[in-house]
């Protein structure tokens, strides 16, 4: 295996803790939105991650013994199913016949839960990186001991 | 009780096939040409790093750890590079040192 595929399997780590903070950030920031685009509130988003092995990678490893390991994990954004927080407020301009207004039901703690789960995974990420890295680095010092 | 220590046969009878598969083959092109095709490879990923290193001073590419990345690829190929002359340099050295 070639080092530079563990640089980019780490990368593709790398991007999905990105793609979750991004997630993250919005759910944190639309955490007040009473009204999208589509005259609904927000609905919290979530990442659903799946292997980024194609079906012709496992057949192509199960009949050659290759070692086709894909990209990555591949993180794909789907709507979370999160009722929503329903407020009294009559005054509110989007406030229902009975008067409550619906939050979206985005939940700050775990949100904040998942920030730091985020940013542990993504220096997990950059230390196999570096683990790699060194590793390279070590071995073009095999023989230069003189 | 503690296993005793069994014989590393197997994994040392591997590596030597291994060496005779690699042994095989010979070398297709000289090793001039593969030098030069191997800077050209740095020359190539150094320019790609400093690609993304202006796009992303520019702002149309905000991935830090792309950038980062790319940068480590072209430091770690330029290293392999500089191995390889110094190898070449120091055998060049040890020839020209004999005796005549």
């Amino acid at each position: 295996m070639d080092i530079s595929s563990i640089f980019d399997i780490s990368a593709a780590g790398m991007n999905l803790e990105r793609q979750r903070l991004e997630v993250s950030a919005l759910n944190m920031a639309n955490a007040n939105t009473t009204r999208g685009a589509d005259g609904q509130p927000f609905t919290p988003l979530q990442v659903i991650v799946r292997s980024g092995m194609t079906p012709f990678d496992a057949v192509f490893n199960a009949v050659n013994g290759g070692t086709l390991t894909g990209a990555g994990p591949v993180g794909q954004v789907q709507t979370a199913d999160v009722p929503p927080r329903q407020v009294y407020e009559p005054g509110h301009p989007d406030a229902d016949a009975n008067g409550f207004v619906s939050y979206p039901g985005v939940n700050p703690v775990s949100e904040m839960v998942r920030l730091i789960a985020v940013t542990r995974a993504y220096e997990a990420n950059v230390r196999v990186f570096n683990a790699g890295r060194s590793m390279a680095m070590k071995a073009l010092e095999i023989g230069s001991g003189r | 009780m503690i296993d005793p220590v069994s014989a590393v046969g197997a994994p040392l009878a591997s590596i030597g096939s291994m060496e005779s598969a690699t042994a095989a083959q010979p070398p297709t092109a000289d090793f001039a040409t593969w030098l030069t095709q191997q800077v050209d490879d740095v020359n190539t990923k150094i320019a790609q790093a400093d690609m993304q290193v202006r796009e992303l001073a520019v702002g149309t590419n905000t991935n830090i750890h792309q950038v980062m990345i790319s940068l480590e690829k072209a430091h770690l190929s330029l290293e392999l590079v500089m191995q390889v002359r110094n190898k070449v340099l120091e055998a060049y050295q040890n020839m020209m040192q004999m005796q005549v």
